[in-house]
């Protein structure tokens, strides 16, 4: 529809992709592409965090990879590639650069509600533009309700219009996208996903983000004022959660990726240092690649970073199963070995990327290696959402047969 | 089945028998509705999950196979410490049927391995 387009935006920002975007074909070649890219965002991965230096030619190539559209089904020209692949993916993503990881977790996240909730032509539409190469990034979370699942921001639908408004926080990869989705809530209180263009008029992104962690996802805010968008740019995106669906476990798994992506990074760091690591004096030992306590460390940590990824690759099993057949039991299943998942992975980025500074002694804490960088988006990420309580769902599941409630963050 | 299998599903077995031995107490008590004790519950859940998980990777090398016997021995640890927090009492653990290095060498072993290369020995002392 005819909109004025906000003032003031970046020079970077674009409505639409410049380029076309790579077309995957299956699994194995999202595999390939994600491992080929990580070489790369490895390379200035640390610059980019100290300077704070947003990402946006690195997104242009993530994008253009391809790798943003391969959960398009295979029924409308995508990949269509399974949950262990995206997994994958975004965890060999996230261990060179965990901020452009993340980058991408609502843009899947979206996709997924789109083919839950989306009629077949906006199927057909939005799906056709991932393809090309657009970017989706997110206006979801409320500044100010109480609960995380509360919306305060108002959908009003005004004949084959929508109209928008409410303040969002925390919309990571809003100010790098093609096109925002905004959650909003209608009259009767259900959350809807309007498909605003970046540079639509009363939409403001706000480059607020200042986390000591994940500095360059710039997850800050959005106004939203006034924003009106066809009523077909709009999708019910309540019914993915008044039914048993996959969506809740698929949003969480992206995380718990990121999250073993970054315990994978500070892992292959840690040992690098630890072999450059002087011996300590009372060891009696000419290396410190000798030390038998640093070895036990690494054993520590190596044997916790391949139960992370042994349980990412079950939960995403199940979140293929959910998807696959989306019943009760299916989704539940999903939802709490997820849940495992987040609690591993949530512990072992933690543990790896705090050992690696220990073992690698005090030379490691030079700011010109940026190695703290992997605690402190470890320790950002984790917080998305409380673990304590995925202990909790798991147990409640196991010793009640209560099931986790259906949301985003389940 | 390697020694290192062997005790490690010793121990997984042993987690799971306590496991349903608290259940089974705790669903007689209004505890159960305790979000402390859920957690614990689904903290343990979570440990003997990950052994298992990892069983169904060890027969690919020896380090996967270390990695199962560590998993599996945290999975026991914590089975007995919450059974004894939260029912009160300890179940006996069995004795292994064999003698296997400390639990602290193998994850000494287990680093050697990925920081320095070192090979990991199998029970019969080959190099794998």
């Amino acid at each position: 529809m005819t909109q004025t387009q906000s003032a003031d935006l970046p020079a970077q920002v674009r409505p639409a992709p410049q380029r076309a975007a790579h077309i995957i074909r299956n699994d194995a070649e999202a595999i390939e592409v994600a491992q080929r890219l990580a070489e790369d965002f490895a390379r200035e991965a640390a610059l980019r965090d100290r300077e704070r230096r947003l990402p946006w030619e690195e997104l242009e190539r993530f994008s253009e990879s391809g790798l943003w559209a391969i959960s398009v089904p295979k029924a409308y020209g995508g990949a269509g590639v399974s949950y262990v692949t995206l997994s994958e993916v975004i965890a060999t993503i996230s261990a060179a650069d965990s901020s452009l990881g993340q980058l991408p977790q609502n843009h899947f996240g979206v996709l997924s509600n789109l083919g839950l909730t989306g009629s077949e032509e906006q199927k057909r539409h939005y799906y056709a533009k991932v393809l090309q190469g657009y970017r989706f990034g997110n206006a979801f979370s409320e500044a100010r309700s109480q609960y995380v699942t509360t919306f305060q921001t108002q959908i009003r639908f005004d004949g084959d219009t929508a109209v928008l408004d409410g303040e969002k926080a925390y919309c990571t990869g809003a100010l790098f996208a093609h096109i925002v989705p905004v959650a909003g809530v209608d009259e009767e209180g259900r959350p809807h996903i309007a498909f605003v263009p970046r540079d639509a008029a009363g939409l403001t992104v706000i480059d607020s983000w200042d986390g000591f962690g994940q500095r360059i996802t710039a997850s800050g805010q959005v106004r939203i004022e006034g924003v009106r968008v066809l009523a077909s740019e709009v999708i019910p995106a309540w019914k993915a959660y008044d039914q048993p669906t996959a969506d809740g476990p698929i949003s969480q798994i992206i995380q718990a990726a990121v999250d073993t992506g970054i315990a994978r990074g500070a892992f292959a760091e840690t040992l690098r240092v630890a072999r450059q690591a002087r011996p300590w004096v009372d060891s009696g030992l000419q290396h410190g690649w000798q030390d038998p306590l640093g070895q036990a460390l690494i054993g520590e940590l190596a044997w916790r970073l391949q139960a992370a990824e042994a349980i990412l690759q079950r939960a995403a099993e199940a979140v293929d199963r959910a998807v696959a057949e989306p019943s009760e039991e299916q989704v539940a299943e999903a939802s709490v070995v997820v849940g495992q998942a987040k609690v591993l992975s949530t512990e072992i980025s933690l543990e790896a990327s705090s050992r690696l500074l220990e073992l690698g002694g005090t030379r490691s804490v030079s700011a010109s290696q940026g190695l703290d960088r992997f605690w402190r988006n470890a320790r950002t990420h984790t917080l998305h959402d409380p673990v304590r309580w995925k202990y909790h769902l798991v147990g409640n599941q196991l010793l009640n047969g209560i099931k986790p409630q259906r949301h985003s963050w389940n | 089945m390697s020694n290192t299998h062997s005790q490690g599903r010793g121990d997984l077995a042993y987690a799971r028998h306590v496991e349903v031995s608290l259940l089974d107490y705790l669903r007689g008590q209004s505890a159960r509705h305790e979000a402390l004790v859920i957690a614990a519950v689904g903290e343990l859940r979570i440990r003997i999950d990950a052994a298992d998980a990892l069983l169904e990777r060890a027969g690919a090398s020896q380090s996967a196979a270390t990695a199962f016997r560590l998993a599996a021995a945290e999975a026991a640890r914590l089975a007995g410490q919450t059974h004894f927090e939260l029912a009160g009492s300890s179940l006996p653990r069995p004795q292994p049927d064999s003698a296997e290095p400390a639990l602290s060498t193998q994850r000494r072993l287990l680093g050697d391995h990925y920081l320095n290369g070192a090979a990991l020995a199998d029970e019969q002392g080959g190099q794998l």
